[in-house]
């Protein structure tokens, strides 16, 4: 059970879909984003397409340039598609021309993309952790800071002087765990 | 059969290794320790200590029972447990100091 993926460039993503559908692939399982920052400056988005339910599927994949580019909504083909599409666009900013444009998690006017690498988790970055503490320690010394997943560094993103941090930095500063010794 | 209703302490495995408070994806557990010279140890600049677990508490207004902190511990010393945590009035309330 190995689905079959084929690579398309953004410009022939909806002719690509299209044709699979034409093609038989007529059952639709989901379409979803993932942030390739750091690999590439583009988000890929997946499109699983089948026969039938129990079917090898086939992966339609493409990617869209993080800088708000904007992709062609296949919801025409697939209807089903619409709320996939109107996901990806609340989580990672990426647009469907000819979609739905309304937010379908997010609250009307929600700043910024939540599962884009480089989203910072605001409020984790206020809230005391309680993992900041060492083994043996009654309160954290703060000597060797460990930061909790979803909180940059504080070097990078908060405490940092000048120029905002990249959001490569950002993206790879998120992973939680012991920061290095400040300079 | 183990239900999965709370998540209960085992005092004795505890290392105070704080592995449990990191992992929580909800930030549920807080955990305070503080180290003592190992009794008979040889004393020294460098004697030898462990930690004491002093508090150990979850707090079930936020706790997801995900499992995580149970899976992750190397100690064994998280175990599900059959017992509900008990109701409060408040979120706060729900706060339970293990023992």
């Amino acid at each position: 059970m190995a689905d079959e993926v084929r690579r398309v460039e953004a410009d022939g993503w909806h002719d690509a879909v299209a044709a699979a559908v034409a093609s038989g692939l007529a059952w639709f399982d989901w379409l979803g984003g993932v942030d390739e920052i750091g690999r590439a400056d583009a988000i890929r988005v997946t499109i699983r397409l089948a026969a039938s339910p129990d079917a090898d599927g086939v992966r339609l994949e493409t990617l869209v340039p993080r800088d708000g580019s904007a992709l062609a909504s296949v919801a025409d083909v697939v209807t089903g598609a619409a709320w996939h599409e109107r996901e990806v666009r609340d989580f990672f900013g990426v647009g469907f021309t000819g979609g739905d444009e309304r937010p379908l998690l997010l609250r009307e006017g929600a700043v910024g993309h939540p599962l884009r690498r480089d989203a910072v988790l605001a409020a984790r970055v206020v809230r005391p952790w309680p993992g900041a503490k060492e083994p043996g320690e009654t309160v954290a010394a703060g000597r060797r800071r460990m930061v909790p997943p979803g909180v940059p560094n504080p070097d990078v993103w908060g405490e940092r002087e000048g120029d905002p941090a990249s959001p490569e930095e950002v993206a790879a500063s998120v992973q939680g765990g012991r920061v290095r010794r400040r300079r | 059969m183990t239900g999965h209703r709370s998540i209960r302490l085992v005092y004795e495995n505890c290392t105070s290794c704080m592995i449990c408070v990191r992992e929580c994806p909800a930030w549920c557990i807080a955990l305070s320790s503080h180290s003592e010279p190992i009794p008979g140890s040889p004393p020294g600049p460098r004697q030898r200590t462990h930690n004491i677990l002093d508090a150990f508490s979850i707090d079930w207004s936020l706790c997801l029972y995900c499992g995580i902190c149970v899976e992750e511990c190397p100690f064994d010393a998280l175990a599900w447990s059959d017992e509900l945590p008990a109701p409060a009035a408040s979120a706060s309330g729900l706060v339970e100091e293990l023992t």
